[in-house]
């Protein structure tokens, strides 16, 4: 698997940011790591790494379900950042469960092709991760 | 007969073995918190870390079940908290 620049870890869960993050450092893919606890805090993070090291992570991991702002409100925003288009980004969407009336549209709209279910296993992630990279955006 | 009830109990026994030791050893911390995070680590070990060809429906059911009680523990600690606040 290709080694990652930066990952950013969007989650409100403490525990949900620590199993995504072991699985990548067990891995040893990312070179480092972001985290948020919400879209708004990653917003302002990725701002800063941005001011930094001129491009965005490579990977994102965001949470759906999130105070503040959610993950679909967060692709949105990124989505329009000017930096994007020309990106390798790849942005991974996490979540508990989909409400098929309400999230799916959602999907469609914000064209999220990588969706996971919580509980994470370690080589559905990777694999997705591995996938992902290899598809054109 | 018997003897195959005895020898599925006793792969029964074998197979979660490594994990009734974990949660022996866990009982003895005092702290919620770092009960939590024991808990978190043999999650990761034992379900998270399960290989795809072997992360058959009951072993996702339970990892599902194990996910949850660990969502509410840290919900019931962020609750802890904000009361004290």
């Amino acid at each position: 698997m290709r080694k990652i620049n930066c990952v950013l870890v969007i989650d409100d869960s403490e525990m949900d940011r620590w199993l995504a993050l072991k699985i990548l450092e067990q891995a040893d893919i990312n070179s480092s790591a972001i985290t948020a606890s919400n879209g708004q805090e990653a917003l302002k993070k990725l701002t800063e790494y941005l001011e930094e090291n001129n491009c965005l992570p490579e990977l994102i991991l965001v949470d759906l379900q999130m105070p503040l702002m959610n993950g679909f409100e967060f692709i949105k925003k990124i989505k329009m950042l000017s930096h994007y288009p020309e990106s390798k980004t790849q942005i991974i969407l996490l979540t508990a469960g989909l409400d098929s009336e309400i999230d799916l549209p959602k999907i469609e709209e914000n064209e999220i092709k990588h969706i996971l279910f919580k509980p994470l296993n370690k080589e559905e992630l990777l694999n997705m991760i591995d996938l992902s990279f290899k598809e054109k955006r | 007969m018997k003897e195959q009830e005895n020898s599925e109990n006793q792969k029964n026994v074998t197979l979660s073995h490594d994990v009734v030791l974990a949660l022996e050893d866990l009982f003895q911390f005092s702290s919620p918190r770092q009960l939590r995070i024991s808990l978190m680590e043999i999650f990761f070990s034992h379900l998270c870390n399960t290989k795809l060809e072997e992360y058959k429906p009951e072993i996702k059911n339970i990892a599902a079940d194990f996910y949850f009680l660990l969502k509410f523990l840290e919900e019931a600690e962020m609750y802890e908290k904000e009361k004290d606040i």
